[in-house]
């Protein structure tokens, strides 16, 4: 078994204990966290190794701007059910976020190393910016626009949504 | 992608990550941890198609990624229904307040 490889089972197992802990936890929190940090951020390294840097920046920042998001809203919405006491919920928390940390250190050294930097430690061109854009813009221009279109009548839809209420 | 990866790999891992993503949506009943199973289900479709495009890659060298490409435009949608999901719980959240003077379900 290669380093490429074995990095690859560990992020993989990463995601799956972290899956598996947030599917288990009846707590929104614990479950937010355990998938947006930990299992995101090991999937992110998943990307590395796969040589899909592209994929691996989109989805870094679609995991941050959608964790904050859920966070606000489980913030504003849920009650407290008072099944789990503050210092159980922060150990969790400070356990879940060291192991993000361990996963986003193991992801920057992977980048470091080239034998495991995905696609450019075999020699193949690696994948840029302008290889997705031309991708998308140009050789799937059609479905980009139908999904800015759903992505406009999504927001338009969550924003009539959360009126709703006020109504 | 490093010829060390087994091609299957990011597959296996991907079903694995799907399978858990069914799981949480028909087991867990908060609405809020089944948007997030929705999630991961599209991170799962992504990693597949990702998984294709490497060894696509490996095979044929091009500049060309069309499952990156794909890859974007899933994030993209899974970030619409998630933004629906996330309102879809609020205005779930307002209508129970409002109703539960009156004994009114929200759904």
């Amino acid at each position: 078994m290669s380093l490429a490889d074995a990095l690859f089972w560990l992020h993989g197992f990463v995601i799956v204990a972290a899956m598996l802990a947030g599917l288990t936890t009846r707590s929104s929190e614990r479950t937010s966290v355990a998938w947006f940090l930990v299992g995101s951020s090991a999937l992110v390294g998943v990307f590395v190794l796969l040589g899909a840097f592209v994929i691996a920046i989109a989805h870094l920042l679609f995991c941050a701007g959608f964790g904050l998001l859920l966070f606000f809203v489980i913030d504003a919405v849920e009650e407290p059910t008072g099944e789990a006491s503050g210092s159980d919920v922060s150990h969790w928390l400070v356990v879940l976020l060291g192991l993000g940390g361990a996963v986003f250190l193991a992801t920057t050294v992977i980048g470091l190393v080239p034998e495991t930097r995905g696609a450019a430690g075999e020699g193949l061109a690696a994948v840029t910016f302008a290889d997705v854009g031309r991708t998308v813009l140009v050789d799937n221009g059609l479905a980009t626009m139908a999904t800015g279109l759903v992505l406009l009548a999504a927001t338009l839809g969550a924003g009539f949504l959360a009126r709703r209420g006020l109504d | 992608m490093s010829a060390a990866i087994d091609p299957l790999a990011p597959l296996w891992l991907s079903a694995v990550l799907l399978a858990l993503g069914i799981i949480g949506v028909f087991v867990r009943r908060s609405l809020l941890t089944m948007a997030m199973s929705l999630q991961l289900m599209a991170a799962a479709a992504v990693l597949a198609l990702v998984g294709f495009d490497a060894q696509h890659l490996s095979v044929a060298p091009s500049h060309a990624a069309p499952g990156q490409g794909l890859g974007v435009l899933i994030l993209t949608v899974a970030a619409a229904q998630g933004m629906v999901a996330l309102g879809l719980v609020i205005a779930r959240q307002r209508i129970a307040r409002r109703g539960r003077g009156r004994g009114v379900s929200p759904w």
